[in-house]
């Protein structure tokens, strides 16, 4: 039997690379969570190299550190395969995954009530900044071709439960026998990215017991160029005022009331 | 039964029409005028005098002209109505569908989609702005809220080039349309509320028209190079021409007529 040390917290990989310091983001992730949520346990999940890095500073703000005892992604530039890790690792009963560049602006406490209608819960679009639905974006034809569930893993939840332990379990068999399935699939990756390993995982189990399409509310803004109708290369941080209220941050002159995933590393800097 | 202790609330249509050297929108504004009598069977006021000095592109002579378009914010101040249908001069009225309209409004409710019959059109102030709402027609009640939202479109007015870097507007002259949307962003604390919106789309003829005919319950429009058959609806005519062409007159006299 798990013990765990908490009943809800939040959740988030924290695996630098040469490009990105994700440590960073999940720091300032996690300083985002204690101003604006009432249950705010957070720990982050990091890698023997990461953990070197981490400080006294992290330590105030971090409620638990876990190491990865087995690096998936240890070849990975781009460190996705642990992702299956969360479910076995995770310090809480519940846990809200979140990709470590996502923040909030107010709290989200009331969403479990909804979210525990399922033992895991992906939402099946993301959001623009005007609030209006995006489904298959631009960024998704791999989702479209093969027929895969419109899924997103920049922030989803499960609790301890057989059904998250068969999704995890097929999720890191996705992981573990990509070369073989990539043979079937069209227009995939060299590695599978996390949305379309667990949307495979979703396939393969049934999306109805891992999504809920009416809770419209559990969603996030995604700022991806592509997504806001822009071309690859325009950052939102060159192209619109970013203005902080509090905890709110107003993006092109619209306030953003539900998680805002920035997706370009730079935002908090160049903008706070 | 109906309470006598409660005043009925007036009710209007208010348009407002500014000549230029170019374009009668007086002629204009007083067509309007006889659609909207006839349809709604309400008063209608017409507001002139504004000159604020600004350019618009004619779609019939293919040229930047004159256009008097500022002080719209003024129709708060300016309507002797309780309740009022705000309107274009160039917005043609054929039903009375927005009666039902000031039955339901609380504060305001401004075009949200405007469909044009013949072309696309792309409905943000530039690419990077937000969607575009139409001042073409608004309906509003003399409230606290409705009072901030038209003083915030005179501020927006007379601070354009401001507001226009801001939300990243492409065109340069002002524009009402423009005014409005950053008024009704603003005041709803930087977001968007859907009963301030118009339940259905405007329906707009943004070129030049060879024929406008009203014939049972359709319209047949002819464009340059094109035909269409519309159920008859209240239109947004951008053709100032037309407008002012004895065959409008004729449309409204038979249509006023049936």
């Amino acid at each position: 039997m798990r013990k765990f040390k908490s009943q809800v917290g939040f959740l988030t990989i924290a695996q630098n690379n040469d490009i990105t310091d994700y440590l960073e983001l999940a720091y300032q992730q996690a300083l985002n969570i204690k101003a604006t949520q009432q249950q705010h346990e957070f720990a982050v999940l990091v890698d023997a190299a990461t953990l070197e890095l981490i400080t006294d500073r992290h330590r105030q703000v971090f409620d638990h550190i876990i190491t990865l005892k087995t690096d998936w992604a240890k070849n990975e530039s781009w460190k996705m395969s642990n992702e299956w890790q969360v479910f076995y690792l995770t310090p809480f009963k519940e846990t809200i995954k979140l990709e470590s560049d996502l923040l909030f602006t107010r709290d989200v406490g009331h969403w479990l009530t909804g979210l525990r209608l399922r033992d895991i819960c992906f939402s099946l679009y993301c959001q623009d900044l005007y609030e209006r639905q995006v489904k298959l974006s631009p960024y998704r034809k791999i989702f479209k071709e093969n027929n895969l569930p419109d899924i997103y893993t920049g922030m989803y939840y499960f609790r301890y439960s057989q059904t998250s332990a068969d999704f995890f379990r097929t999720a890191r068999d996705v992981y573990d026998n990509w070369q073989q399935i990539k043979n079937h699939l069209m227009l995939v990756d060299d590695l599978p990215t996390t949305d379309v390993a667990f949307a495979i995982a979703a396939k393969i189990l049934g999306q109805e017991h891992c999504t809920i399409p009416s809770l419209d509310f559990f969603n996030f803004v995604h700022l991806k160029p592509q997504i806001l109708g822009w071309n690859e290369t325009q950052a939102v941080t060159d192209h619109v005022n970013v203005e902080w209220q509090d905890n709110i941050v107003r993006i092109n002159n619209r306030n953003q009331y539900y998680p805002v995933h920035y997706y370009e590393k730079r935002f908090i800097h160049a903008t706070r | 039964m109906k309470n006598l202790e409660v005043s009925e609330k007036s009710k209007g249509v208010l348009i407002f029409a500014n000549n230029t050297g170019y374009i009668d929108y007086t002629t204009i504004a007083q067509r309007a005028k006889i659609l909207a009598e006839h349809y709604l069977k309400l008063p209608v006021t017409i507001v002139t005098g504004q000159d604020l000095i600004n350019h618009r592109y004619n779609i019939d002579s293919g040229k930047f002209e004159a256009w008097h378009n500022g002080g719209r914010y003024l129709a708060h101040e300016l309507s002797p109505y309780d309740q009022t249908i705000l309107i274009d001069g160039d917005y043609f009225v054929f039903d009375d569908n927005l009666l039902k309209i000031l039955d339901v409004v609380s504060d305001y409710q401004i075009t949200k989609t405007n469909n044009y019959v013949c072309s696309q059109h792309s409905n943000q102030m530039g690419q990077y702005s937000l969607d575009t709402l139409w001042a073409t027609v608004m309906v509003f009640n003399k409230t606290p809220k409705t009072k901030m939202l038209f003083d915030l479109v005179g501020a927006i007015e007379r601070n354009y080039q401001y507001y226009r870097d801001l939300y990243n507007i492409e065109a340069r002259n002002f524009r009402n349309d423009y005014a409005f949307t950053i008024a009704d962003n603003i005041i709803n604390g930087y977001s968007s509320d859907s009963k301030n919106y118009l339940p259905w789309p405007i329906v707009s003829v943004p070129g030049p028209i060879d024929s406008l005919e009203l014939k049972g319950s359709n319209f047949y429009l002819k464009t340059a190079g094109q035909a269409f058959v519309l159920p008859k609806q209240n239109i947004h005519l951008m053709s100032k021409a037309w407008i002012l062409s004895d065959e409008c007159q004729r449309l409204i006299e038979a249509a006023t007529n049936a």
